[in-house]
């Protein structure tokens, strides 16, 4: 019975699936410092027609996993999603990505340092109008040097920035949660354009639209809680991203919120 | 013959119900044919623990469950226990995972279901009656026909195999709970998989 089982744990395991997507991990510096801090970048690019899923899927999907295999002392200080998108398919509302998307990682090397090497293994899923897991292994050979080298252009792309100016916080009212959101920037912003993604899962209706406008002075985001909201929740994470090619501040589209939630 | 495919068709039309299932309320009523061409009505249960699950063989994280063997798992711990399971393929023709009598049970033969019945919904009406969004999408009706849970399956919300070891399955919880007389302690949770392949 046990064989029987492990059997059919190990056929679960080692399924192949058909490819749809393509992964490279790029370094901001051929060379690595010892001790020091490198950015690296990696890219993940879909075949037309297929998307792929943010940390929050949404209502369907899964998020990325991306797993660094390191050595010993190098360690993650921090990792950016590229802006998500919402993304219709069907019935389904997600918070995603077509065509591309970008992780902006940085690393710290260990103070010991005799060799380099970045590796590692994103799993994922792809969809069209069927999803398919995808899991893809990276590298990027990089040399130890004792000096920092020019640094190389990373792929360009929208990551989320924090501004401690940025204040948000949320309440109830009703079925729905109304953001009140000060520090903001907003002359020339098209305000309906405006787009709320709950990094916390069972905050938002994920179908429903946001309501967005001015009131007393700071940006008001109304929004339905969704279906699986919990009355204990004490505070969530969220992406405030401008209309396309609309800024908060030079070069800024998101901004990180960390909402807490008043009752 | 045309009374016999009359009669069928009549039974596979769910009741007319335009409220979804609610926590605590009566489930919509449904008669469904399985596999073997035979008819179940939900009503006919009355008395048991029913467990619903929406399946799509094609789909990546009901692939998840059925290669690594957990959900036939969950279906024996269950059946064990006199509960009735469910399993419904809303999948329209042409869509992935549509299947028709012998191509079920082939299915479940080839998978190993320990389900009471794969049921056959592929004009999606029960599936939309029940707001039936992903594969696996999961329900729980308590022995007098009330909804207790409905949602995902466990807390893992990912395709990869490896995700089942440690999952907490929130359909056995329920079972546990109304077996001691309880109410589930998570009765919703949103359901993940892939969506449910209607037909337009």
């Amino acid at each position: 019975m046990m064989m029987v089982a492990a059997t059919i744990a190990m056929l679960g395991l080692t399924q192949q699936f058909p490819k749809h997507s393509k992964a490279e991990l790029t370094l901001a510096s051929p060379t690595v410092v010892p001790g020091a801090v490198v950015e690296a970048n990696l890219r993940v690019s879909l075949d037309p027609g297929w998307h792929s899923y943010w940390v929050n899927p949404g209502e369907n999907g899964s998020p990325p996993d991306f797993k660094f295999n390191l050595l010993a002392g190098w360690k993650v200080l921090r990792a950016r999603y590229e802006l998500p998108e919402m993304v219709i398919a069907g019935e389904m509302v997600s918070y995603g990505y077509e065509d591309h998307f970008n992780v902006r990682y940085s690393l710290q090397a260990p103070k010991q340092l005799g060799k380099a090497e970045i590796t590692g293994k994103l799993e994922f899923l792809v969809c069209q109008e069927t999803c398919i897991p995808q899991s893809l292994s990276v590298s990027a050979p990089v040399t130890v040097a004792p000096n920092a080298t020019p640094k190389m252009a990373l792929p360009e792309a929208s990551f989320p920035e924090w501004d401690p100016a940025v204040k948000a916080e949320a309440r109830v009212s009703g079925n729905d949660l109304e953001l009140r959101i000060t520090g903001l920037k907003t002359d020339g912003l098209d305000l309906p354009g405006i787009q709320l993604f709950s990094e916390s899962p069972n905050i938002v209706n994920y179908a429903s639209r946001t309501d967005v406008r001015m009131g007393n002075g700071a940006l008001v985001v109304r929004i339905p809680k969704s279906p699986y909201w919990d009355a204990k929740t004490k505070s969530f994470k969220a992406l405030l991203v401008a209309p396309e090619n609309q800024f908060w501040s030079p070069s800024v589209r998101g901004l990180v919120l960390n909402v807490p939630v008043r009752s | 013959m045309l009374i016999t495919s009359l009669f069928a068709l009549a039974v596979a039309m769910p009741t007319v119900a335009a409220e979804p299932p609610k926590i605590g309320e009566i489930a919509p009523e449904f008669s469904l044919v399985d596999t073997n061409g035979k008819s179940h009505n939900i009503l006919d249960f009355r008395g048991k623990i029913v467990v619903l699950e929406w399946t799509n063989d094609g789909c990546p994280y009901v692939m998840k469950h059925y290669g690594t063997g957990n959900m036939q798992k969950a279906q024996k711990t269950a059946t064990d226990q006199g509960v009735v399971w469910l399993s419904i393929v809303s999948s329209a023709k042409g869509k992935q995972g549509y299947v028709e009598g012998p191509q079920g049970n082939a299915l479940m033969k080839e998978k190993g279901f320990k389900s009471t019945a794969l049921l056959l919904d592929s004009d999606g009406k029960v599936g939309k009656l029940y707001q039936a969004r992903t594969t696996p999408h999961m329900f729980v009706l308590d022995a007098s026909g009330k909804v207790a849970y409905m949602g995902a399956i466990d807390d893992k919300a990912t395709p990869f195999p490896e995700s089942v070891k440690g999952a907490r399955n929130y359909v056995l919880e329920a079972i546990t709970a109304l077996r001691a007389g309880k109410t589930p302690a998570i009765a919703a949770t949103q359901p993940y998989g892939c969506s449910v392949k209607y037909g337009k």
